[in-house]
């Protein structure tokens, strides 16, 4: 496995198995150390894994909620123009998204985790979080864990005319 | 363990001390796997299923 220090994302590689046919697994971990979210990127499938406690005698210096230096998102409670979110950037696994009105604020953005249970809509029809676009604007709702989505309600960003535009 | 740096998220604290103090469950190994300091993560039965 390869841990990577900046992200905490961790990569498995299935042992045994013929090269094509190894699972090669992202692992997230929350930032309370409860669990993790997973992604298969060969198989295409990802959730949720949880820690087992009664299994080990050892201790862990982790067991309190830690802080993570992502924000928490407020949640948007009105109509989807005056609280949805610009789409910076979306795939498989993260949604980065911008708190500025513009979109263009340089720290005034975050990113969150996608799984298989987070619910993707655009135009309210049920879609996957590959469809989403830079652009859009989406009204979010997330985790307890602050860096887990659990519904992205996407659109696409009202169209504004160039300015001296006619017609 | 090889250890690699990028741009993203930041790992939580206490993130390598959870990983090899407790055991976890998840779909692709029978629970509790283990995520040993030497980099192989092994499930309840001792067998080494990821590297």
């Amino acid at each position: 496995m390869k841990l990577d220090e900046a992200t905490g994302t961790l990569h498995l590689l299935e042992k045994g198995p013929k090269s094509k046919d190894k699972a090669r697994i992202d692992v997230w971990f929350w930032s309370d150390l409860t669990g993790f979210s997973w992604y298969d990127n060969h198989g295409q499938v990802g959730g949720q894994g949880t820690r087992v406690d009664a299994t080990t005698a050892a201790k862990t210096t982790a067991s309190a909620p830690l802080p993570t230096k992502l924000p928490p998102l407020p949640l948007p409670t009105g109509p989807v123009d005056e609280h949805a979110y610009r789409i910076l950037q979306a795939d498989a696994v993260s949604i980065t998204v911008s708190f500025s009105k513009t979109g263009r604020g340089g720290a005034e953005h975050a990113t969150y985790y996608i799984n298989d249970a987070t619910v993707v809509t655009i135009d309210g029809h049920p879609t996957h979080s590959r469809e989403l676009k830079g652009g859009m604007v989406a009204h979010l709702a997330v985790a307890p864990d602050q860096r887990t989505v659990t519904r992205i309600e996407a659109r696409d960003a009202p169209r504004i005319p160039e300015k001296g535009h006619r017609g | 363990m090889c250890v690699a740096r990028s741009g993203f998220a930041e790992m939580p604290p206490g993130l390598m001390d959870a990983l090899t103090s407790h055991g976890w469950a998840f779909p692709y190994a029978k629970a509790p796997v283990l995520f040993r300091p030497d980099g192989i993560m092994m499930d309840a039965d001792g067998t080494a299923r990821f590297e």
